[in-house]
């Protein structure tokens, strides 16, 4: 199975992105999930996952607590707040500007 | 505010670090073991299972690193880590340690010390309100320095100017405080009733002076903090006492503050301030008589936003329309303005900044000998750095670990150099120069503490960067190669350690030379004869209330029965007494015109220095008669108006001719061309004394006419005894003869001629004493860094003098190896040194006396003097060669 490394910088938008659609998640959750929505294409380093929630602590976009998994284990939850809510239509339209800029250089004859 | 919230949450997580580093493993370890459990229930084997979810993860310790590094934690962890291996290395190098840190502390020490005093006497700013906006205001007489402010010409300052917010006129009297219990003769300064609102300092007790007081010439009195506490004990029930002063009742009114210091203006500080409104009720005349320019200095506030040049071209405008409007008296004078910090420490200003600089240099020369230890130790530590680096250790980390090293020592060098700093400006401020302005501000202050604390890190940097970079660079796999053998120095560090003697030596030598320049200024100053004979001389002032003695008869005839007591006390072979005293800081001038010479068309007369004596005065003092005679007892009123001139003032005023018998006008310009001969006299010379120094030893003697004060001004300011014992003895016996006279007058300030001369050399005495230490002290470190360079290269170069000898070199083949090697680094240095000199010593010009700033002699006795020196330092090296075994040398690999 041949496996994409996603681009450098969109992984902050991939966590936001996330937690926006499914609101509380630990990271064994989150990195599944990005892995199953992109049909295993996108494949994260899965603990480079764990610096970038810490920076995304430091900059006030996630917040976490402590809860327990339906397994009943101790996890750590993640959940958006309103600045990552902002952070991520920040980023979701510079990624789409980058995108389309992209795409017109493709698609020009 | 975003950033602020972002630094709090970074110190809370750094508060609870280890919760976190615990939450962290936690999280990924159950991360860790959920893909595990996945990939064994799709049927993987235990191991395999385990071993695809590391893989998936990546490296735990590195992504745990990397969190650390976001959190901003790693540089701290870093830090403390290297502090603690930097801790251990210096433990392990003790002698290096502490030279190290012995050298830095007299380094920073040093400068701290220095700039403790530049910044209490300058960079503090003065404790009066937005004080850069004071500016001190005297007037501009052709052919003068600056004259004092004649009242009339401020009154219309204040009414026409546009620039000051405030303006202020002040003077300066000695008056006499009557109580039951005695008399006391206090400072006072005399000011306008706008002096205090001017400087923006208000009373701590009590109410300042008011307009309503100038106006009714109310006798009010506003007293210093320093002397309410000893006359009064510091009692507040002081406000409206009555008190007397020259025999006219007084009521306090106010305290200052006791951080109000008076350091512009007059030397001698205020105990109390009088308003200067009865005085001029009572002497309204004179006081408006634009020619009496009676001691007054000014003091302005500018208006926010108005430049000095500005205020000074306005106030320059008004003398212009006052020279037009009054041509007999304001004929040529302007004003002279200048900041207030000026005022007070201008002279002493680049004395401070030259010291400031040479201890600049004495820190830079501590340096470079400590760069090239550390460059000599690193060498050894060549293969220590190698494995580090073959283990993964970045070049900037490397660099970092090794400047921490160099700023830890920087650190204790520092502290120890501000506790050493503490001792000796205490000790400066003890010595009281009497030229260092705002003596009691010189502290070690927090301030003061925070430049010695970026020094000590900037010193650390500066010495151990050349050191990292240069120990750094190193090729890991040569090192490693050569691991075992005693690393020798690269190529580029050796030329790094030489070029840093060479530095050594040129700055070492610039101080030599300025330190040099000084003694010998100060060795010609001291051999100037003052005119006079101080030794054995006593000097000392008393003050005649005005009741008792309100005339100048009485106050002469209470003079004389003075003199008359003294002659006759024991121990004075001579009794006289002179207003201005020489030395004392004071002087009297008056424009004067010769007899025969026409009156200039702008009413412009030169000037001379005035002298008011009693008749024995040249006799105490030694003064040289040259033609003539003395003043004596016979020259008194009624008789001829006599006077005796110095030598300069016979040579200008009448040049090739015999002075005796020429007659001389001095006083007002009016006075000058007055046809009234009773009003102003021609006074004829009858005697030519030798020349004085009445300011300073470096003032060239300007022409001094005597008065007898029988004949004119009727006041002593300072009577002068000779005495055939210890002059200070006699205060005793002197205080007790004048209190038999008249118990009511006091005497004080009792000074001997030697401390008058002394103190005038005081400032030169400090800056001299500093600059010889500072230039020892640099002679001293160079020396040091010469012998270990030239050690360091005969101990690297024993396995070669030992196949030297082997093959035949002698003792002496070795000594002149060794000492032209380091003849050529001395060689260098002083060569770079002396052309640095014709630039840099210039800056002394100022401070020189009787020496130009490039005096070939004393260049080149300096320069071989340190060549000596480094050369017997490095002599020691060089001998230890000579000793080298050659089989011991050669067994060396």
């Amino acid at each position: 199975m041949h496996r994409d490394e996603i681009p450098p910088g969109t992984l902050y938008l991939l966590i936001l992105k996330t937690l926006a659609r499914l609101g509380e998640m630990h990271g064994y959750e989150i990195a599944n999930s990005i892995q199953r929505v992109s049909d295993d294409v996108l494949q994260v380093e899965e603990g480079s996952l764990y610096p970038a929630l810490q920076r995304m602590l430091i900059k006030g976009w996630v917040t976490a607590k402590w809860g327990t998994t339906a397994g009943n284990r101790r996890a750590r939850y993640y959940r958006l707040t309103s600045a990552g809510r902002k952070q991520l239509t920040l980023e979701m339209s510079q990624f789409e500007r980058v995108i389309g800029a992209v795409t017109r250089v493709i698609e020009a004859v | 505010m975003n950033w602020l919230r972002e630094l709090g949450r970074r110190i809370r997580m750094l508060m609870h670090r280890r919760q976190f580093d615990a939450d962290l493993e936690a999280e990924m370890r159950l991360h860790l073991e959920m893909r595990e459990q996945e990939h064994l229930e799709s049927g993987m084997k235990a191991d395999d299972a385990r071993a695809v979810a590391r893989r998936r993860f990546g490296n735990p310790t590195y992504l745990k690193e990397e969190s650390h590094i976001a959190w901003g934690w790693k540089w701290l962890e870093n830090l403390a880590q290297d502090v603690h291996y930097g801790l251990r290395m210096l433990g392990r190098a003790p002698g290096f340690t502490v030279v190290a840190v012995l050298t830095l502390a007299l380094g920073i020490g040093a400068d701290t010390a220095i700039f403790s005093v530049v910044d209490g006497v300058l960079l503090r700013p003065l404790p009066y309100q937005a004080p850069d906006r004071l500016v001190s205001i005297a007037e501009l007489a052709p052919g003068h320095r600056g004259i004092s402010v004649a009242y009339a010409n401020y009154l219309d300052w204040k009414a026409q100017n546009e620039s000051f917010e405030n303006l202020a006129i002040y003077n300066t009297e000695g008056v006499v405080l009557q109580g039951t219990d005695g008399s006391d003769r206090l400072d006072a300064w005399i000011v306008s009733a706008s002096f205090l609102p001017t400087l923006g300092v208000p009373v701590a007790l009590g109410r300042s002076f008011s307009e309503e007081d100038e106006r009714t010439a109310a006798r009010v009195l506003v007293l210093t903090e320093g002397f309410w506490k000893r006359r009064f004990g510091g009692d507040p029930a002081v406000i409206n006492r009555q008190v007397t002063i020259d025999s006219q009742p007084f009521t306090i009114i106010g305290v200052l503050p006791p951080y109000f210091r008076a350091y512009f203006g007059f030397s001698t500080p205020p105990e109390v301030l009088m308003p200067l409104a009865p005085q001029y009720a009572g002497h309204q005349k004179i006081w408006l008589t634009r020619s009496n320019h009676n001691g007054n200095l000014a003091i302005a506030r500018l208006r926010p936003g108005i430049s000095l040049e500005r205020a000074r071209a306005d106030l320059n405008a008004i003398a212009a329309r006052l020279d037009k409007q009054y041509p007999d008296t304001n004929a040529g004078i302007s004003v002279f303005m200048q900041p207030v910090i000026d005022d007070i420490a201008g002279e002493i200003r680049p004395a401070l900044l030259i010291l400031l600089a040479a201890v600049g240099a004495v820190l830079l020369i501590a340096c470079a000998n400590l760069a090239n230890l550390q460059i000599a130790r690193s060498s050894s530590r060549t293969s220590e750095i190698a494995i580090r680096m073959a283990l993964g250790a970045r070049r900037s980390r490397v660099i970092r670990q090794l400047l921490t090293e160099s700023v830890l020592l920087g650190v204790v060098g520092g502290s120890l150099g501000a506790l050493l700093a503490k001792w000796c400006v205490s000790a400066v401020v003890k010595a009281g120069p009497r030229d260092l302005p705002r003596l009691d501000g010189i502290t070690v202050n927090e301030q003061v503490l925070i430049f010695t604390a970026g020094l000590s890190l900037l010193t650390g940097i500066l010495f151990g960067l050349i050191p990292a970079s240069q120990a750094s660079s190193i090729s890991t796999n040569a090192a490693l190669k050569e691991a075992g053998r005693t690393g020798g120095l690269t190529r580029s560090g050796r030329r790094i350690g030489n070029g840093l003697v060479v530095a050594e030596m040129a700055l070492s030598l610039l101080l030599l030379i300025s330190a040099a320049l000084l003694i010998r200024s100060f060795a010609r100053l001291r051999s100037v004869d003052p005119g006079f004979n101080p030794e054995g001389v006593l000097t000392f002032r008393l003050a005649t209330p005005d009741d008792r003695y309100p005339d100048d008869d009485r106050r002469v005839q209470f003079y004389e029965a003075v003199l008359q007591r003294l002659r006759a006390l024991p121990g004075i072979d001579f009794a006289g007494g002179i207003t201005p005293l020489p030395m004392s800081g004071s002087g009297w001038q008056n424009d004067y015109r010769l007899e025969g010479q026409p009156v200039p068309e702008d009413k412009q007369f030169p000037s001379t220095e005035v002298h008011f004596v009693a008749p024995d005065y040249f006799r105490v003092m030694e003064i040289a008669l040259r033609r003539g005679r003395l003043l004596a007892e016979r020259d008194r009123k009624g008789a001829l108006p006599v006077v005796v001139i110095n030598e300069t003032a016979a040579r200008r005023f009448w040049p090739n001719q015999d002075p005796i018998g020429k007659r001389i006008r001095t006083g007002a310009p009016l006075d000058l061309v007055s046809s009234d001969e009773k009003e102003s006299p021609w006074w004829v010379v009858v005697g030519v004394v030798g020349d004085v120094h009445q300011y300073t030893l470096e003032r060239v003697p300007k022409t001094d006419v005597y008065f007898s004060i029988r004949q004119r001004v009727g006041f002593l300011q300072t009577f002068t005894v000779r005495a055939s014992v210890p002059p200070l003895t006699l205060a005793e016996p002197i205080r007790r003869a004048i209190a038999d006279l008249d118990a009511k007058v006091p005497v004080f300030r009792f000074e001997s001629m030697e401390q008058y001369v002394s103190a005038s050399l005081d400032s030169r005495r400090l800056v001299l004493a500093l600059m010889g230490g500072f230039a020892g002290l640099a002679t001293l470190l160079a020396a040091v860094g010469i012998y270990g360079v030239i050690s360091y290269g005969v101990t690297e170069r024993t396995h070669e003098i030992g196949v030297r000898m082997a093959l035949g070199a002698s003792r002496g083949d070795i000594l002149r190896m060794v000492l032209a090697q380091s003849a050529r680094l001395l060689t260098t240095g002083v060569a770079i040194g002396l052309i640095a000199s014709v630039f840099a010593t210039s800056v002394l010009r100022n401070q020189l006396f009787g020496i130009g700033p490039h005096n070939p002699g004393t260049h080149a006795g300096v320069a071989v003097l340190l060549i000596l020196t480094a050369l017997l330092a490095s002599y020691i090296p060089a001998w230890r060669a000579t000793k080298v075994a050659p089989m011991v040398a050669l067994r060396y690999e």
